[in-house]
């Protein structure tokens, strides 16, 4: 090996770096945990786990603070790789510790592919309803559809954080640019009617030259939902457009026509589309006998899917739905209102766990069953002398 | 090895840092209204009914919100769109609305006492519907005419609007009228409880309850969203999704409007006061901000935290519900004006009960409020 090489070798096979990295790791999640006050339980994620370096806001200035999870991860995974290729030499002997290491580095790697990959929704729906899209807990975007088609929307679905960028967004499926004029990650809005001395928006087009909107803090809670509001301007070759004002408060499409075509615009939660569709059949809130007390919540669902025909299934408490990549968990229900909410959970690695587990099982069995055959061999054979 | 174990991280931190920063487009079927929405709702195609001019076309509806939708088609490829709609309430009243039209045809904003000038009233069997002709340019840079017409009922309004080449809507005057005249409404089926609004523009979607720990969900877990319930005279004691009430005998009831859940109004020497009871998800903001709002209302400087304790009191209602009340006296619309104000958490929302009007009214009907915050009941 090249001399200049040894150092970094070393470094990265050390078990010092191992146990550095896993005081790194407590103190992250002790930290992280401290931290959700501020933030949240979807905050901290993304500030300290799914991110390589944890910035802390100082004055207004970003200021890395502490590893973030992603660094460590990829650390322990670097640090374990490189220890058992350098340090360990395949025999049967030692077949259990390379199964159990491979298992524990498929535990990491299935994380950091977790949290890459994994995305959860709702299917708010209610009695008789079809849906073919899930919606996001948090995120929005800014819908720009061309409803000139009478049987379909052409949808540009923009994201929110675009819209707080102060830079204009061009799209080759729009014959205009937008610009955002405005823009509240969190708001209420009201009628004018009910807040005559709120300042007036920027808007002047459509329902938004009607409404207040007032700015409210960022909420982490995770039992409250941002409201942002924007006010876009759309600007054609000609000149502007006008500004409307979008915000999940107003849940109407606003519409206009433009182009010799209908545009609508709306800002809504997030869609993700399935190339099937759901209708609720029936749900269910069964108590126990004689009590108030909740015994079952079920949903019965029809799945509308052209390639596989259609199919009734059952979806209640502890008993999801999987289908099409997706996991579709009983969320919430308001049976009067004949309203249910599936959870939908998409996560393509979600074997990976299971299988790491087996495997670090499966290792440590042969590992001490090794172990265990060998001493027995060596009793029996210290008893014979 | 190592440059290429970089370049893997440096990909997956792209990845992890612009997943959802992507512009998404697709094609997708148009969406079905809601059944829960469209039950009320549809019952207006069901209870309006109208005889078409001839040339008018029925046509899709691009929003799914109207109760019609037709097209007129002129020469060459001069067109235009009549739509029937129909909100609860009297959706801000005739100004915003004019104002909204006349900024879709790229005209400025009037006052109210131009308003009175431009807006006729035309007789019909189904009532006295406004009227107003706008003309000007649109975002397209097309000469374009209105024809608007709008029918006020106790509980909700319905707007009729022609809009479309100068020319041809010009040409449609006579039949426009015709189909004003030929409007006709079934009786107003008797409203048991809160009409569900067919669409309005303030509705908020449920916020979010996550039922923690595996618990099973509370039944009530989502809240029916603020809403515009459209009974054109609430009863005294109005059932609604979450917290009922008993007002005063004399509080007359006025209709809910956009956003209220409670609408009254209360009238003595020194004029009226109004009574409003609204509610949003969650916090909506918190106390401090929603009470600055109201001092903004007011003409009346923000508190900072630390005031705060000493301009609210404490009230305690029925079923252990508690009240943070203000009281406050300043200005509105140039004239002396007091409001109190009580804030309640409830049930994943914040509810707010104020009573507005001059001085002397409201000092006069403050114990009657006080004490109507009382009646204030869980479910």
């Amino acid at each position: 090996m090249h001399d200049l090489l040894k150092p970094f070798v070393r470094f990265f096979v050390s078990l010092r770096l191992t146990v550095v990295l896993l005081v790194f790791s407590i103190l992250l999640v002790f930290l992280a945990t401290l931290d959700q006050v501020h933030l949240g339980v979807w905050g901290i994620q993304h500030k300290w786990f799914f991110t390589f370096i944890v910035v802390q806001s100082v004055n207004g200035f970003p200021v890395p603070v502490f590893p973030g999870g992603y660094f460590i991860g990829g650390m322990l995974l670097i640090n374990l790789i490189a220890a058992h290729v350098y340090r360990f030499k395949f025999s049967w002997k030692k077949s259990g510790i390379w199964l159990a290491h491979i298992g524990v580095i498929l535990l990491i790697a299935s994380q950091f592919f977790t949290g890459l990959m994994q995305r959860e929704s709702q299917v708010q729906f209610n009695l008789g309803e079809t849906k073919h899209y899930s919606e996001d807990f948090l995120l929005d975007e800014l819908a720009v559809i061309d409803a000139t088609d009478p049987k379909f929307d052409d949808v540009v679905a923009i994201p929110e954080s675009l819209l707080a960028r102060d830079e204009p967004i061009q799209h080759p499926k729009l014959p205009f640019r937008i610009v955002t004029r405005l823009y509240y990650p969190n708001s209420v809005v009201q009628m004018r009617s009910q807040a005559p001395n709120a300042p007036l928006s920027p808007a002047t087009m459509d329902i938004g030259t009607q409404v207040a909107v007032t700015p409210q803090p960022i909420t982490y809670k995770p039992d409250e939902h941002n409201m942002p509001t924007a006010c876009v301007e759309l600007i054609g070759p000609e000149g502007s457009l006008g500004i409307w004002l979008v915000s999940p408060w107003i849940e109407q499409s606003q519409a206009f026509d433009y182009a010799g075509r209908t545009w609508q615009l709306v800002m809504r939660s997030k869609r993700y589309y399935t190339p099937y569709a759901m209708t609720l059949l029936q749900l269910k809130n069964d108590v126990y006998p004689g009590t108030d007390i909740p015994k079952n919540f079920s949903s019965q669902v029809r799945i509308h899917d052209e390639a596989k025909g259609d199919r009734d299934v059952l979806i209640y408490m502890n008993n999801p739905l999987r289908y099409g990549g997706l996991t579709y968990y009983q969320y919430q229900m308001n049976k009067a209102n004949g309203l249910s909410v599936l959870q939908v959970v998409r996560n393509p690695s979600w074997r990976l766990p299971y299988l790491a587990c087996l495997l670090v099982a499966l290792g440590l069995v042969i590992q001490f069953g090794l172990h265990l055959i060998g001493f027995i061999r060596k009793r029996s054979a210290a008893v014979k002398t | 090895m190592r440059p290429r174990l970089l370049l893997f991280c440096a990909a997956a931190a792209l990845l992890a840092s612009c997943r959802d920063e992507r512009i998404a487009t697709y094609r997708v079927p148009k969406d079905a209204p809601s059944p829960a929405v469209s039950t009320p709702a549809t019952a207006g195609t069901s209870d309006i009914t109208w005889t078409l001019p001839a040339g008018w076309t029925t046509q899709p509806d691009p929003s799914g919100m109207r109760k019609g939708s037709f097209l007129v088609s002129g020469t060459g490829d001069a067109k235009a769109d009549m739509s029937v709609t129909v909100f609860p309430g009297d959706v801000g009243g005739d100004l915003p609305n004019v104002n909204r039209w006349r900024g879709q045809v790229g005209l400025p904003p009037i006052d109210d006492a131009t308003l009175a000038q431009t807006v006729q009233t035309i007789d019909a069997p189904a009532g006295k519907f406004s009227f107003i002709e706008l003309s000007g340019v649109n975002a397209a840079q097309k000469t374009v005419r209105m024809l608007g017409a709008w029918l006020q009922q106790p509980d909700r309004r319905w707007f009729f609007k022609l809009l479309g080449d100068d020319a041809l809507v010009t040409t449609q005057h006579d039949a426009f009228f015709a189909f004003l005249k030929s409007v006709s409404f079934a009786a107003v089926p008797a409203v048991s409880g809160p009409v569900k609004a067919q669409s309005t523009n303030d509705l908020p979607k449920a916020p979010f309850a996550p039922f923690a720990g595996g618990a099973m969900p509370d039944t009530n877990a989502v809240p029916a969203p603020v809403d515009s319930s459209a009974t054109p005279t609430p009863p005294d004691s109005v059932p609604q999704a979450s917290l009922t009430w008993t007002a005063p005998a004399d509080w007359q009831a006025k209709p809910l409007g956009q956003m209220r859940l409670g609408s009254y109004g209360v009238s003595g020497d020194a004029g009226n006061a109004d009574i409003s009871i609204i509610a949003f998800p969650g916090e909506a903001g918190g106390l401090l901000p929603n009470i600055n709002r109201w001092r903004g209302q007011l003409g009346l400087a923000p508190l900072a935290e630390a005031d705060l304790a000493g301009t609210t009191t404490a009230l305690d209602g029925a079923d252990g519900l508690h009240f943070t009340v203000v009281d406050l006296t300043g200005q509105a619309a140039g004239a002396p004006a007091r409001m109190l104000g009580a804030i309640l958490s409830f049930g994943g929302q914040t509810y707010f009960f104020k009573l507005t009007g001059p001085d002397a009214l409201v000092a006069r009907a403050k114990p009657a409020f006080l004490d109507f915050l009382k009646t204030v009941k869980a479910p």
